[in-house]
């Protein structure tokens, strides 16, 4: 794992904004957006990019109906589906939001290849704020959203119920998600912490853009508007008067609270312990105190 | 899969296409025209396994340079395109006729109507008092999901998924493609759809092919176009009569795979159809949000719509 700045003339297409489901992974999108336009409002609707892959965008590539095929047969293919987007972009960096772990497929290419990812930033939240978060965007309780985190096969857009416009994102357990891309990614990765965002988003996205390689990376000014112009209680001032497009539809909104400590101070006493019997070392590696199971 | 069946002749989007085996989801071409020849003809054989220096490739699909289209999914079979002559397929060992019939019915099609110059709208379409209602969208919009929804209301299915247009002077016309409509399970149980109607359409896959009353197999007036945008903007459905051009665009989001037409020389195809649907076919957006609950919502809405403009 790298922490440092990489090499921007390498050649490589993608930069990889990377989270675990509920980790800030949409709000780091937003200051990106408002950085690469010198910090000017934005419109959390607007169509940007940065987006996550799409079934729409399987198709326009690979010209066959995804929901003919079977899901490993799809899975068989994302490595390829990376490299026909890099090879059909006319930019130098592709910006692509990821909630899937770092996964090889069953032939063992990896999903995200080297040779075309300039890097993954990596944001990483303390799970048990993850986890009243992923109950409310799930529209779940606090057990069924705890189970979740800690479950190894678990997927996001996996519902073999409904078809979802997204391509099924293999997650892992929220453990198995940041070790997956903290020591395995094969290229160089940025670790921020979501409570670093919100202690100083303008200095945390500063070092965002300049691992990157953005021309506004030195832009101090540029990165204090765009932080500004992304703040939390401004996108949420945005979904009540707007709505938020990618706001699934069962969850009340997207931008909810956006503060660190609500897991501590909503979920109960056992749930907290399982958080942390299921994801301790990780977390204490992260810096995330432990503090269920010693009081 | 071909001892037991003989030749048998269908209607395929306005052509007659002969096949070697049954395929449920198709009409039949009308029994009263026993002399023709058809127009496509499918049959068993081998196939090239990959094209040498294709003018595109994925890993599906390969577009030649002599315009021949060769698509391979490997647990169901390869199917060749050639410009000229027969459709031929080689099926994978162990392959369902049922998901031969998936792949040809989408994918296949879709190539093979381009490659025919033929103008493939990414909707599902039903016909309801004598007009066709498309509804187009990229894919898990709910096009085919609203097509149930008006079948449930008394329209007829005329295609799903693939609609193809014929325009004359004074009018756009929709034509009849399959009979089945695919759905996910989350609208089939919606729907109330008996598990006898659920046909498979791939070995464990939650997506079926569902027998819907279907519209005559031909071509009838295209009186709305309805375009769907999913998103959770607004709490509940919103459709709004559209009187501009900018209501056929994007093009890559109302043409079934457009890149593909583009390969095959289609522009002027598609410039024609999409002109004669600015001139000739009311155009509505409908903004749904995702929730399931509002699809007979939407479905009012389209109905509503269409006793306005009559």
């Amino acid at each position: 794992m790298s922490q440092n700045g990489m090499d921007s003339t390498n050649g490589a297409l993608f930069g990889w904004l990377v989270s675990y489901p509920k980790s800030g992974n949409t709000w780091l999108r937003m200051m990106l957006r408002s950085l690469r336009q010198g910090g000017e409002p934005i419109d959390i609707n607007e169509a940007g990019d940065a987006h996550i892959l799409s079934r729409a965008e399987f198709e326009e590539h690979f010209g066959v109906e995804s929901s003919d095929l079977t899901q490993a047969e799809i899975d068989a293919v994302r490595p390829e589906l990376h490299r026909a987007i890099a090879r059909a972009s006319k930019e130098s960096l592709i910006l692509r939001k990821v909630h899937d772990r770092c996964w090889l497929t069953a032939s063992g290419d990896p999903v995200f290849a080297p040779e075309i990812s300039r890097g993954a930033v990596y944001i990483v939240r303390d799970p048990r704020d993850v986890a009243v978060s992923f109950a409310h965007h799930c529209h779940l309780d606090f057990e069924k959203s705890v189970q979740c985190i800690g479950d190894s096969t678990e997927t996001f857009a996996g519902s073999v119920k409904r078809m979802n416009s997204q391509l099924v994102q293999p997650l892992g357990s929220w453990s198995e998600h940041v070790t997956s891309w903290l020591d395995r990614a094969r290229m160089p990765v940025l670790l921020l912490r979501y409570e670093d965002m919100l202690k100083d988003p303008a200095h945390e996205l500063a070092r965002v853009a300049g691992f990157l390689g953005l021309p506004e990376a030195d832009d101090v000014e540029a990165c204090a508007k765009a932080a500004a112009a992304a703040d939390f209680s401004r996108l949420r001032q945005q979904e009540d008067e707007m709505g938020f497009r990618e706001k699934p539809a069962k969850a009340i909104r997207f931008f909810r609270q956006g503060r660190a400590g609500e897991g501590k101070e909503v979920l109960p006493p056992h749930l907290l312990q399982t958080i942390e019997a299921d994801h301790g070392a990780v977390m204490e590696r992260l810096g995330y105190r432990l503090t269920a199971n010693s009081s | 899969m071909t001892s037991a069946f003989h030749l048998q002749d269908y209607f395929f989007h306005g052509r007659r296409l002969r096949s070697p085996f049954p395929l449920p989801s198709l009409p039949l071409w009308p029994a009263l025209d026993t002399e023709g020849r058809p127009d496509i003809t499918l049959c068993f054989g081998e196939t090239p396994a990959s094209l040498a220096n294709p003018l595109w490739s994925s890993p599906f699909v390969q577009i030649g340079r002599d315009k021949g289209a060769l698509v391979n999914i490997a647990a169901v079979g390869r199917f060749w395109l050639p410009d000229n002559g027969p459709v031929t397929i080689q099926p994978s060992q162990g392959s369902e006729p049922f998901e031969i019939e998936t792949i040809l019915l989408g994918t296949v099609a879709g190539i093979l109507l381009h490659q025919r110059s033929m103008l493939p709208l990414h909707a599902s379409c039903v016909v309801l008092d004598g007009s066709a209602i498309a509804i187009g969208g990229s894919s898990a919009s709910g096009k085919s999901a609203l097509a149930a929804a008006l079948v449930r209301r008394g329209a007829l299915l005329l295609t799903d998924d693939l609609c193809v247009l014929g325009a004359s002077k004074h009018s756009v016309h929709a034509v009849a493609g399959t009979m089945h409509a695919r759905l996910w399970p989350d609208v089939m149980d919606r729907l109330e759809i008996p598990s006898e109607l659920r046909l498979p359409t791939r070995p464990v896959h939650p997506k079926h092919a569902v027998v819907l009353p279907a519209a005559e197999a031909r071509a009838w007036p295209l009186q709305l176009l309805v375009r769907l945008g999913s998103s959770n903007l607004a709490s509940e459905p919103v459709l709004e009569r559209q009187q501009d051009l900018a209501s056929l665009f994007p093009p890559d989001t109302l043409v079934y795979q457009r890149k593909i037409g583009q390969l095959f020389g289609n522009a002027a195809t598609e410039l024609c159809g999409l002109t004669a649907l600015a001139r000739h076919v009311s155009r509505y957006s409908l903004r749904t949000t995702k929730a399931l609950g509002h699809l007979e919502q939407c479905a009012d809405l389209i109905l509503n719509a269409l006793r306005g403009e009559a």
